[in-house]
C-alpha cells in the first residue's frame, strides 16, 4: 500500500514536470503496481492541460500493465468524458490497450469499442434547417457539424489500426470489429451531408474512408445484415447499414468491389427495408440517402415485373407509410417531387396482382386526401394499362376491383362528410368511374354490374352532401360579407373550420376567397357527378 | 465450346454450362450455403467481378433467389470441387436494366465457378448444427412464421429409419410442447416459407435430449429425423400479400386457434380469435359459401363465449349476426334465447326458444328452456303483482311526500328580501360605467330598468 501511494505520488511528479521519459521509465520498473494505483491515475493525468504528456504516459500504462485492467479503467472514464480532447487521448490509450487483447476476449473488445460508440452517440445533432440545394453547403460552417466532422476523422486511425489488425483473421473478431467499424456510419455521422457534389463535405471524405474499411473486412454488403445472427457482440445498426447502402449504391463508393451476383429483385426487397429506415428520421440529408437509395433501386427493376409475394414483407408496408410522409409533409419541395415520382414508379413495379394488394392495402393507411387522391389516379393509370391488354387481369375486375372501389367510394359520415376534407379523393375516384364507364361499354370490367350499388352508397349520397356542404359554404360567405358591411375590418367573430383548422387569423377578404374556391370544388365534383350520371342513364 | 450444356429448365439456352474440371459426389441440396470461387466477364472479354481477387470465396443460399436465377438453376446442377462456365443470357442475369455501372444493359453474361463445399443450412440458434435442414420442396414467397404464429404442419420422424410418428398437427410457435412437438422443429419453422417440406436432422439436444422418449420408444441422445411440411400460418398483420382468398384461409386459422381456446376454457381469447376471423372475412353478397359459413360459426361461437364470460348482451348481438347470415340457424336461436333469459327478458327468449323447436320440434333443451321461460315469466308477474298490488297507496303516499317537498322548496319571502331584488336585475348602464365597462356601479346614479 505504502509503495503503491509512493509510486503514485512520483507519477504525479513526473506528470507536473512534464517528465515523460522518467515517467514511463517508472511505469516500466513498477508493472505489478500499477493496476493498484490506476482508479485514481487516469483521472489525474486528465486534468492536466498539457495533454500530451498524459496521453503518453496513458499509453505507457495501456502498454505495459495487464490490458483488460487498463481497458476497465478507460470504458469507466471514457463513460464520464464530456471534452472530446480528452476523450481522443483515452482512446489513443484504449487502442493500445485492445490490440494488446488475446485474441479470445472478444467480449473485452466489444466493451471496449461500445465505450466509443457510445461516446458518439451522446454528440448533439446538428439542427434540422430544412435548406435548400444551393444552401445545403453552409451546414459545413454548422459548428455541431464541425464537431462530428472533427470527432470521426479523429477517430479514423483508431478504427483504421483495429481493421489491419484483424482483417487477415477469420472468424468472430472480424465481425465484432466489422460491426463496430459499420456503426460509425450510423448516428451522428449519418445526420451530416454525405453526398458528392459541387463541393465534397468533410463528412463525405470520412465516410468513404470508413466504407473502404468496411470493404476489406468483407465486401459483400449484402452479408452483412445477417452478420447479427452468428456472434451476438455488438450489433448492426440498422441506421448505419441503410447508410452504407446509400454510399455504395447510390454514390457509389467502393461499388466495383461489391459481388455482382446479386439478383435485382433481392437487392430491391432488402433495400425497401434499408430507405424505410431513413424515412423514419427527421434529418433532410438522412431522407436524402433514403430517397436516393431507393430511386437507384428502383432503375433497376422492369415495370410490371415484380411478384405480389414480395408483399409478404412488412417493410413495404413501413416503406409506404414513411414515404408518403415525406410526399405530404416534406417542407423541401424537391422531396416532395422526388418522393412522388418515385412512389409511382414503385406502385408501378408490380405485376397486376401486386398492384391490386398495394392500393387496397394502401387505402387503409393513407389519411391524406391529396395523396389518397393520387393513388387513385395511380389505380387508373393502371386501368388504363389492362384495358389495353388482350386479357384482363382478374385483379382488376369483378369482385377484386369493387373491393378497391368500395374503399376509393366512400363517404364516411355520409351526407354529411366535409366534402372539401375529401376533395381531391372525391375527385380522383370520381374520374376513375367516369373513366370505366366509358371505357368498358362491354362490361369486362363488371363495372356495370356495381353502379346500382354505387348510387345509394356514394353517388345519391354525394349530391344531397353538395347541396349541403354549398349551403354552408353560402351561408358562411354571406356572414362574412354582412359583418365586412357593417365596417368591422378587423377580427371578424365567424370562426370557420375547415377539415378540422380553424381558419381565424386569416383577414375576411382572405377567408371569403377560401370559401368561393370552396365552392369552385364543389363545381368540379357537381360536374363530375353529372356527367357520370349522364353516362350511366344512356 | 464443344461441351456446352443448355441446363435452363424451360431448355431456352438461357443457361449453358461448360464443365472445366470435374466434381464430385453429391449435387448441393437447396437451401444449403454454398462457398465457391468465381470470376465474372462481359461477352467481350471485360471482367467485372472475381471473388479470387478478392481472395475470399463467395457465400450465398442456394435456391432462395437471393443470386441471379442462372447461378440458382447452374449451381444446383454442380458437385463438390467441379469447375465449370456457366454462360447467363440477360433474361437469367440482369436484363434489360442491367447493374451499373460495370454489367451494361442486356448483357450476356460469363461466369467461371468452382464450388468449394457446402453446409446444410443450419437453423440452431447457437450455430451448434443441432438443426440441419434440408429443403425437398421449396416454399413460396418471403413470408415465415413468427413466434407465436399458428401454425398446421406435418410431420413424419424416423429414427433409425423407423417412423415414430406421423401425423398433422396445429400450435401456436413457442407452445408446440403443448402438442408434444421438439423443439427442434419448432425452432426451424420460424424459417419455413408457406407449403415448404423439409428433411430436418435434429441433434438429441433439440429433440428427446438425454431422457429420450417412452412414448415413441426413443433411447437417451437419440439423433431423429423429421420431413416436415408447413400447410398453412397465421401471417403478421402487415403482410400485404394476401388476396381474399388468402384471407379466408387466414380466418379458419382463427377459428381453429379459437376452438382450441374455448375447449381449454380460455374464453376471453376465444373470443379475440373469432374477432379477427370476423375481420378477416368480408360479409357482402359476392361473399363464398366457405367464407359465409366461417362467419356464421364464428358469430355462434362467439355467442356461446360471451354467454360463457356472462356478457349476455354481446351474446346477443352475436347471435342476432349469426341469425342474419342464417335464419334457420337452430343454434343462434337458442344462444340467443339464452342470453336473453340470463338478460331478464323472458319474454323474448321465449320467442326464440319457439322459434328453435319450429325448426326442430325434437330438441329437449329448448323444450326445457321453454319451461324456465315459462316459469320465469310467471315469477316475473307474480313480482309484478306484488309491486303493483299497492300501487295505489303507495302513490298516494309519495304524493303527499312531494306536497311536503315542494312547500318545503317554496321560497321564503322574507329573508330573501334584497338580494337580487327587482331593481337589481338590470339598468341602464351611467356615463362612467360606458366608458369603463369593466366597472359596475352598486347604486349607483343610473335608472334600473325592468327586465
Amino acid at each position: 500500500m505504502e509503495e503503491s501511494n509512493n509510486f503514485l505520488k512520483q507519477i504525479e511528479k513526473y506528470v507536473c514536470e512534464n517528465n515523460v521519459d522518467d515517467a514511463v521509465a517508472l511505469i516500466k520498473n513498477h508493472r505489478n503496481e500499477i493496476s493498484n494505483i490506476l482508479a485514481d491515475v487516469v483521472p489525474f493525468l486528465l486534468t492536466k492541460t498539457d495533454i500530451r504528456c498524459s496521453e503518453q504516459i496513458l499509453i505507457a500504462f495501456a502498454e505495459e500493465c495487464d490490458p483488460e485492467e487498463v481497458l476497465l479503467q478507460l470504458i469507466e472514464d471514457i463513460d464520464r468524458c464530456t471534452e472530446d480532447a480528452k476523450f481522443l487521448v483515452m482512446c489513443q490509450a484504449l487502442l493500445r490497450a485492445l490490440l494488446r487483447l488475446p485474441e479470445k476476449r472478444l467480449n473485452s473488445l466489444g466493451w471496449g469499442l461500445n465505450a466509443v460508440h457510445s461516446y458518439l452517440l451522446k454528440i448533439n445533432l446538428p439542427d434540422n434547417v430544412e435548406l435548400n440545394e444551393d444552401e445545403e453547403i453552409l451546414m459545413d460552417a454548422d459548428t455541431v457539424v464541425e464537431r462530428i466532422s472533427f470527432l470521426c476523422a479523429s477517430l479514423l486511425p483508431f478504427y483504421s489500426a483495429l481493421v489491419d489488425n484483424c482483417k487477415n483473421d477469420g472468424g468472430e473478431r472480424k465481425i465484432v470489429v466489422l460491426k463496430f467499424v459499420l456503426q460509425v456510419l450510423g448516428k451522428p455521422l449519418a445526420f451530416l451531408d454525405l453526398k458528392s457534389g459541387k463541393t465534397t463535405s468533410k463528412a463525405r471524405r470520412i465516410s468513404e474512408r470508413i466504407v473502404e474499411m468496411i470493404f476489406e473486412l468483407n465486401a459483400d454488403i449484402f452479408a452483412i445484415s445477417d452478420l447479427g445472427s452468428g456472434c451476438d457482440i455488438g450489433c448492426v445498426d440498422a441506421l448505419a447499414l441503410s447508410t452504407l447502402f446509400y454510399l455504395v449504391l447510390s454514390e457509389k463508393v467502393e461499388v466495383r468491389k461489391v459481388p455482382k451476383v446479386y439478383d435485382n429483385v433481392y437487392v430491391f426487397q432488402e433495400s425497401v427495408a434499408l430507405a424505410a429506415e431513413l424515412f423514419k428520421y427527421e434529418s433532410q440529408f438522412v431522407q436524402h440517402n433514403g430517397l436516393c437509395l431507393i430511386e437507384v433501386i428502383i432503375d433497376r427493376i422492369r415495370t410490371n415485373s415484380l411478384s405480389y409475394l414480395l408483399l409478404d414483407s412488412e417493410h413495404h408496408n413501413h416503406f409506404c407509410k414513411a414515404l408518403t410522409r415525406i410526399i405530404v409533409y416534406s417542407h423541401l419541395e424537391v422531396y416532395r417531387k422526388k418522393g412522388l415520382d418515385l412512389y409511382r414508379r414503385y406502385l408501378f413495379l408490380f405485376e397486376p396482382k401486386g398492384r391490386y394488394l398495394i392500393v387496397y392495402n394502401l387505402m387503409g393507411i393513407l389519411n391524406h386526401t391529396g395523396i389518397i387522391g393520387y393513388t387513385v389516379t395511380q389505380y387508373k393509370d393502371m386501368m388504363m394499362h389492362e384495358l389495353d391488354k388482350s386479357d384482363l387481369s382478374p385483379y382488376f375486375t369483378k369482385s377484386n376491383l369493387f373491393r378497391v372501389l368500395d374503399r376509393f367510394c366512400l363517404l364516411p359520415n355520409q351526407e354529411e362528410s366535409d366534402l372539401i376534407e375529401l376533395a381531391d379523393q372525391i375527385v380522383a375516384a370520381l374520374n376513375l368511374l367516369r373513366y370505366l364507364i366509358i371505357r368498358d361499354k362491354a362490361n369486362v370490367t363488371g363495372i356495370w354490374d356495381y353502379l346500382k350499388k354505387l348510387e345509394n352508397t356514394y353517388l345519391v349520397p354525394m349530391k344531397t352532401a353538395l347541396t349541403l356542404s354549398r349551403a354552408h359554404y353560402e351561408l358562411k360567405i354571406k356572414d362574412l360579407k354582412d359583418e365586412s358591411g357593417e365596417g368591422d375590418k378587423g377580427d371578424s367573430k365567424v370562426s370557420v373550420t375547415v377539415a378540422g383548422h380553424t381558419l381565424n387569423e386569416l383577414p375576411t377578404n382572405e377567408k371569403i376567397k377560401f370559401l368561393y374556391s370552396a365552392l369552385t370544388t364543389f363545381d368540379v365534383i357537381e360536374n363530375l357527378l353529372c356527367r357520370i350520371n349522364e353516362l350511366i342513364e344512356m | 465450346m464443344t461441351s456446352s450444356v443448355d441446363i435452363s429448365p424451360k431448355g431456352d439456352g438461357g443457361v449453358l454450362k461448360e464443365v472445366i474440371v470435374d466434381g464430385s459426389g453429391d449435387q448441393p441440396p437447396k437451401g444449403c450455403k454454398v462457398q465457391v470461387h468465381y470470376t465474372g466477364t462481359l461477352l467481350d472479354g471485360t471482367q467485372f467481378d472475381s471473388s479470387r481477387d478478392r481472395k475470399t470465396p463467395f457465400e450465398f443460399d442456394l435456391g432462395k433467389g437471393s443470386v441471379i436465377k442462372a447461378w440458382d438453376i447452374g449451381v444446383a446442377t454442380m458437385k463438390k470441387g467441379e469447375r465449370a462456365i456457366l454462360t447467363c443470357a440477360p433474361e437469367y442475369a440482369y436484363g434489360e436494366k442491367g447493374s451499373p455501372p460495370s454489367i451494361p444493359p442486356d448483357s450476356t453474361l460469363k461466369f467461371d465457378v468452382e464450388i468449394i463445399g457446402w453446409k446444410g443450412e443450419d437453423l440452431s440458434p447457437k450455430k451448434d448444427g443441432g438443426i440441419e435442414r434440408f429443403i425437398i420442396e421449396a416454399g413460396q414467397g418471403y413470408a415465415t412464421p413468427n413466434d407465436g404464429a399458428y401454425v398446421g404442419v406435418h410431420l413424419e420422424g424416423t429414427y433409425n429409419g423407423n417412423t415414430f410418428e406421423n401425423r398433422e398437427v396445429f400450435f401456436c410457435l413457442g407452445e408446440g410442447s403443448e402438442e408434444k412437438v421438439i423443439d427442434g422443429v419448432e425452432i426451424a419453422l420460424e424459417k419455413f416459407k408457406m407449403g415448404e417440406k423439409s428433411k430436418l436432422v435434429i441433434k438429441p439436444q433439440y429433440a428427446f435430449g438425454a431422457e429420450g422418449s417412452k412414448e415413441y420408444n426413443i433411447p437417451p441422445d437419440a439423433t431423429l429425423e423429421y420431413i416436415v411440411t408447413l400447410n398453412t400460418f397465421e401471417k403478421m398483420k402487415e403482410s400485404w400479400s394476401m388476396d381474399a382468398d388468402e384471407k379466408v384461409e387466414q380466418a379458419k386459422l382463427y377459428k381453429e386457434k379459437g376452438t382450441k381456446y374455448f375447449k381449454s376454457g380460455k374464453f376471453g381469447l376465444a373470443t379475440k380469435m373469432y374477432k379477427k376471423v370476423l375481420s378477416y372475412v368480408e360479409n357482402k353478397p359476392e361473399c363464398s359459401d366457405e367464407g359465409k359459413n366461417l362467419l356464421l360459426t364464428s358469430n355462434l361461437n362467439l355467442a356461446l363465449c360471451y354467454i360463457k364470460l356472462d356478457d349476455h348482451f354481446e351474446a346477443v348481438n352475436s347471435a342476432t349476426a349469426a341469425i342474419n347470415i342464417d335464419p334457420k340457424s337452430e343454434k343462434a336461436f337458442f344462444r340467443r334465447g339464452l342470453a336473453l333469459l340470463a338478460l331478464g327478458e323472458p319474454e323474448k327468449a321465449t320467442k326464440d326458444f319457439a322459434e328453435v323447436l319450429n325448426l326442430e320440434p325434437n330438441n329437449t333443451a329448448a323444450k326445457t328452456q321453454q319451461l324456465i321461460c315459462t316459469k320465469k315469466l310467471k315469477e316475473q308477474l307474480q313480482r309484478e303483482k306484488k309491486i303493483y298490488a299497492n300501487m295505489f297507496d303507495k302513490f298516494a303516499k309519495t304524493d303527499t311526500q312531494k306536497e311536503e317537498d315542494e312547500k318545503k322548496k317554496q321560497p321564503d319571502v322574507m329573508s330573501s328580501l334584497g338580494e337580487w331584488g327587482k331593481e337589481d336585475r338590470h339598468r341602464e348602464p351611467s356615463e362612467f360605467e360606458k366608458e369603463n365597462p369593466n366597472i359596475l356601479m352598486l347604486n349607483g346614479s343610473g335608472e334600473f330598468k325592468d327586465m
